[in-house]
């Protein structure tokens, strides 16, 4: 590849984190936790073996994708390449799991027991210059669903 | 099972000493506490080395310098509880008569990163996701704002406060007074905190000589006595939890309590956790200090401040103001209570000052409140 051609491809986009996430090219569509077979236990990020019963047979379990903001913050520091000001959120979802995510949208939108769901946010700049994507959760306003 | 004694007490100034190697952090801080108790390198029978980030053999590395090998010597890690953690071994050797003259030291040199906030271990999902100390204790507090009503005027108290108590401590790293107006319009951190909500990061080593009461009658001019030692790690959940009481907190001071044979109107100086300002307000309530809802309150009618009619906390300036090198934060607490309680604090003295409690507190990880908590209890 020259170096004329690479200046007119746009980088490839990377994901903060390697693990979690159905994606569909630089769209999350789903996380991906786990559910225990044998006493239903739901976990996410993923485990190899259930806290509670020890059971190693565990399944993919798909989270529900909207939840509400339990709380959150607006980060003025983060780690080498990622953007500030950020938002970040405990997002609780309906099966009691709690999801620490990104925000999307705007910080005047986004409110404690406020409704939110999935979506896909770029949180900053790979090493190699790329967009950098983690899932996160936008707000949906809750009036008009 | 025999009492035990504190009998000698130590530590370096907090800072920043990049030139420094981790041992020449620590010696000077266990050759004081040596004075401080009046015995010689040869009476120590073992020794407990906390760090958090120091790497291995901590302890080898710090008595070397001091031609105190050859005993054992064991290494704690248990992040920002690793000193304190040190401290309960300590204990727990001298009670079960393994050993009489105990040496606990606890160090870190945090500028070896340059700056920044306390690197978290990126095997975990959520430090890998953006999680970050700031980050955990900015959602603690927007949420006790959400429920209790607390403004973060009321956070910034508690950094005005600690900074005034620094101010009187030689060995404080952060020794400027500061004003609410400039505590409030540092610049933003995590929102609600601004930089001056944040404790420092720093170096320094602090140690504690221990001993069995029969030793203590004997050699220890001053001894201190210790009423409660606990230990204990965060339940682990992935499930909804209420951040706004430090659970781990509440259980250990009941069971510190229980051990100690007393309640929290019995206390007259705490040295709590306080990484950032919201965090003294929870530890407040979370030890019977005042009910839940009210730590904002204690703090803005003064009543934690030295000479206020409330329990004194954090009279060393606390990690807010001492600074906090992890691993040595939870015996630098000590330091300072063994200090208080002998009546040696000077211009930040703690008028009748009898009863005395530390308590450190952390580890960053998926799942968990916090991964350690430790608590001791201390009288004359």
């Amino acid at each position: 590849m020259t170096a004329a051609k690479r200046c007119t491809e746009a980088l490839p986009a990377k994901w903060m984190i390697d693990s979690g996430m159905e994606t569909d090219g630089d769209r999350v569509t789903d996380l991906i936790g786990s559910r225990c077979v044998d006493c239903g236990a739901v976990f996410f990020p993923r485990t190899p073996i259930c806290d509670g019963c020890l059971s190693e047979d565990l399944r993919e379990y798909r989270l529900p994708r909207a939840g509400v903001i339990y709380s959150y913050t607006v980060m003025h520091v983060g780690a080498r390449g990622v953007s500030t000001p950020f938002g970040l959120a405990y997002v609780d979802l309906s099966d009691g799991l709690r999801v620490l995510a990104r925000l999307a949208g705007e910080a005047s939108d986004w409110e404690i027991d406020g409704p939110v769901s999935l979506t896909t946010v770029v949180v900053g700049t790979d090493p190699e210059g790329g967009p950098l994507l983690n899932f996160g959760f936008e707000p949906t306003g809750g009036d008009h669903d | 099972m025999t009492d035990v004694a504190v009998i000698g007490v130590g530590m370096t100034s907090f800072g920043k000493y990049p030139e420094q190697a981790l041992a020449d952090l620590g010696w000077p801080a266990v050759r004081q506490a040596l004075g401080d108790a009046g015995v010689d390198a040869g009476h120590i029978q073992a020794c407990f080395a906390g760090s958090g980030y120091g790497g291995p053999m901590v302890g080898q590395r710090v008595l070397a310098r001091l031609g105190m090998t050859g005993i054992p010597i064991v290494n704690v890690e248990n992040a920002c509880s690793s000193g304190s953690t040190a401290l309960r071994q300590a204990v727990a050797a001298i009670r079960s008569g393994m050993h009489e003259v105990v040496l606990a030291i606890g160090i870190d040199k945090l500028s070896k990163f340059g700056g920044g906030t306390i690197p978290l271990e990126q095997d975990d999902w959520e430090a890998r996701n953006g999680m970050s100390m700031p980050a955990v204790y900015a959602m603690r507090a927007r949420r006790y704002m959400h429920e209790w009503g607390a403004r973060p005027e009321q956070f910034g108290m508690v950094s005005v406060k600690n900074r005034a108590n620094g101010a009187r401590n030689p060995d404080a790293q952060m020794r400027k007074p500061v004003s609410l107006e400039e505590v409030m319009s540092s610049r933003m951190v995590a929102d609600p905190f601004t930089l001056l909500q944040c404790c420092p990061t720093g170096d320094g080593a602090a140690a504690a000589i221990l001993c069995s009461a029969e030793i203590a009658r004997r050699v220890g001019a001053r001894p201190i006595w210790l009423r409660a030692s606990h230990l204990s790690s965060g339940r682990f959940t992935l499930e909804q939890r209420d951040i706004t009481s430090p659970e781990i907190t509440v259980l250990g001071a009941a069971h510190a309590y229980e051990e100690a044979g007393i309640g929290p109107s019995e206390i007259d100086v705490a040295e709590v956790h306080d990484a950032f300002s919201c965090a003294e307000i929870f530890y407040y309530e979370a030890f019977g200090f005042c009910p839940r809802g009210e730590g904002a309150h204690y703090v803005e009618q003064g009543k934690s401040a030295i000479g206020g009619d409330g329990v004194a906390v954090n009279p060393s300036g606390g990690l807010l103001s001492k600074g906090h090198p992890i691993g040595a934060t939870g015996l630098a607490q000590v330091v300072e209570v063994v200090r208080q309680l002998r009546g040696d604090c000077g211009a930040r003295q703690v008028e009748r000052c009898r009863v005395g409690l530390t308590h450190a507190t952390g580890g960053g990880l998926t799942g968990f409140d916090h991964g350690a908590c430790s608590i001791h209890i201390f009288s004359v």
